[in-house]
């Protein structure tokens, strides 16, 4: 990495383009979830405000951001506010990592995998020092879940990734996104299947998405780690929660779908294709599926994801020696 | 710098996208004069000193262990900052994932479990003879390797700025000629594993033996 | 003196290294004393590596025994929060003067 002025600029552009594509997305994503709920509740969903109710979600920040900013008397002011701040700021690095494009990549660095592993160890621990700083017990175990749930799930995702690394040699993202170009059956999908159920198991662990969102249960934990939180802070947590799910989807379209490669003309719009679809379909999970028990999760991880994944690395590293 | 995709455009577009494209040739080619890039590196080391002091002075005299438990998490990404300087991402990474990702988490669920934050033996300050000794501790340990450091004239200047090790060159080194310690630290990470689950099973709840 | 870059990373080093054996004194609980025990490793691991990179000395050795500490350090952090779980549950305080003079009298 040679700093020269290119870099730089194109660092701070990069950056700034992040910032608007995360605000973008919280806004479209919440009105989307809204909207695809109804759809499989069989109900409308939002309509009332806007076109078929596209602005409801400004109203909705409009509301929150309003709201007034209550800090409970007993908690640790220094932490409490600390722990939506800590969560968000991860993620503006991690999203520089990720190539676009052909040539859009905020960062190219060699390491962008493990960059990107590295940073989403931070969020867990913005959980446990935001749930912790509200002084409040099911602040308290509900963060201390989320954080179980997170770290188990980093195992498995490390593993079904390090399988795609054996097969492509690099830990480039860009290196991996362009071994895929051509025809669609050099997509990563075709050549690892396994690696991207397990993948896809572990997205959903891993943003506290449902059917494994025990750690939010409204109904068992009233909110769980941001419980105390209101205006400002829930909606950093909130559109933390949707920025790592954009995250997951990058990093799937990225890794196993092809990036930017199309079957007509390549560029940033197939990444973004691809991006879309799987974020749809983690929504449509979320309204399919009932949640799961909290033991369940974590067997589900440690005895079938993390034995899956062990095979699945012996497998490709037999097939790499043998072919 | 890099080759940049001829994409079909119309005509005029055409003349503006090349326009753009020498823009930002002749940019890439700016590098910053060595001056400027020594006063960024000194800058930035500043400034993981700033994060390692401040979160190291936090994490030991701060009175609330969560408090110092963050202290911990910025003297770590201070020191990942170090390691970045040094031409060694691999290691800044690795100490992001290993020492914030799992070794501050498992810290701060053991002081949950403990139940000791602000109400235990650390919210009192540490009586004179233990602080005293503690700084005597520390001012003859400094007294005698800073000099050592400092005055030493084999640490010259470098000729030349760190390079990164190729990521391919470690693994081979991991392989071919470290191959014992790779293997046995695996060992050793899964007694520690199997130990820490023997020593904490709580007997009372599962009823074994 | 020489104001050199290995000389600046081997006095930050040697900071990171006092200020952990100041709270390796100072703190009077397992978990304080293990924070500063982690503070020490990683200045030893600092120290390793800017040797390794600005001498003649080999790049990846300094970079792998750097590695293998991190390793050590979590393994042990491991083991030690283990053995407070059951020193807690056993004599109901973690603060090293009350360990220090263990009676058994509850046994």
């Amino acid at each position: 990495m040679d700093i020269n002025l290119w870099s730089v600029i194109k660092l701070l552009v990069a950056l700034g383009a992040i910032i608007a594509l995360l605000i973008a997305n919280s806004v479209v994503m919440v009105w989307l979830e809204r909207k695809v709920a109804g759809f499989v509740q069989r109900r409308p969903g939002p309509y009332a405000v806007g076109p078929q109710g596209m602005l409801q979600t400004i109203a909705d920040t409009v509301k929150l951001l309003s709201k007034q900013i209550v800090i409970p008397g007993s908690s640790d002011r220094f932490l409490f506010l600390l722990g939506p701040v800590l969560c968000m700021f991860p993620m503006f690095i991690m999203f520089l990592a990720i190539p676009y494009g052909p040539w859009l990549t905020g960062l190219e660095i060699n390491l962008g995998l493990l960059l990107i592993l590295a940073f989403s160890g931070l969020e867990s621990l913005a959980v446990l020092v935001g749930g912790w700083g509200s002084n409040n017990k099911y602040s308290l175990i509900g963060a201390a879940r989320t954080v179980s749930q997170s770290v188990a799930y980093e195992i498995p995702l490390l593993l079904a990734i390090l399988a795609l690394a054996f097969m492509t040699g690099t830990l480039n993202l860009t290196v991996i996104t362009e071994a895929q170009t051509g025809w669609f059956w050099h997509w990563n999908i075709f050549r690892q299947p396994l690696a991207f159920l397990i993948f896809i198991i572990t997205c959903f662990g891993e943003t506290n998405r449902a059917p494994f969102d025990l750690p939010e249960g409204e109904s068992e934990l009233t909110g769980g780690y941001h419980t105390e939180y209101s205006g400002m802070g829930f909606a950093l947590f909130f559109m933390a929660e949707y920025t790592s799910m954009m995250l997951v989807s990058f990093l799937a379209a990225v890794l196993f779908l092809g990036g930017s490669s199309g079957p007509i003309g390549n560029g940033v719009w197939w990444t973004f294709l691809k991006m879309g679809a799987f974020m749809t379909f983690m929504m449509w999970v979320r309204w399919t599926f009932p949640r799961v028990r909290f033991d369940q999760l974590l067997n589900i991880n440690w005895k079938w994801l993390m034995p899956l994944g062990l095979l699945n690395l012996w497998l490709t590293a037999m097939a790499i020696k043998v072919f | 710098m890099t080759s940049w995709p001829s994409w079909p455009r119309p005509g005029k577009r055409v003349c503006e996208m090349s326009g753009l494209i020498n823009l930002i040739n002749k940019l890439s080619d700016l590098a910053l004069p060595p001056l400027g890039q020594d006063i960024m590196a000194y800058l930035a080391f500043a400034v993981y000193v700033a994060l390692i002091v401040g979160g190291g002075l936090t994490a030991v005299l701060a009175r609330n262990l969560v408090r110092a438990m963050v202290g911990l998490v910025i003297t770590f990404l201070g020191v990942a900052g170090m390691y970045l300087l040094l031409a060694s991402p691999f290691l800044a990474f690795m100490q992001l994932l290993i020492y914030v990702g799992a070794i501050s988490i498992l810290i701060l669920f053991a002081i949950l479990l403990v139940k000791n934050t602000s109400s235990g033996e650390e919210a009192y300050r540490p009586g004179l003879p233990q602080a005293g000794l503690a700084l005597v501790a520390a001012a003859g340990v400094a007294a005698i390797f800073g000099p050592v450091i400092a005055l030493n004239e084999d640490l010259a200047a470098p000729p030349e700025l760190p390079v990164e090790t190729p990521l391919a060159e470690l693994g081979q080194d991991l392989l071919n000629f470290y191959v014992v310690p790779f293997e046995l630290i695996s060992i050793v990470l899964l007694v520690a594993m199997a130990g820490g689950v023997l020593l904490a099973w709580d007997k009372r709840y599962r009823g074994k033996e | 003196m020489i104001i050199s870059p290995l000389t600046l990373f081997m006095l930050a080093a040697l900071a990171l290294m006092v200020i952990g054996l100041v709270g390796l004194i100072s703190r009077r609980t397992l978990v304080g004393m293990l924070i500063s025990v982690e503070m020490l490793l990683n200045g030893a691991g600092l120290s390793v590596v800017a040797a390794a990179k600005l001498t003649p000395a080999s790049d990846a050795v300094g970079q792998l025994a750097t590695l293998f500490i991190m390793g050590l350090a979590a393994a042990e952090a491991t083991l030690v929060l283990a053995m407070m779980v059951v020193v807690y549950r056993r004599f109901d305080t973690v603060a090293t003067e009350a360990l220090a003079t263990i009676k058994d009298a509850q046994s």
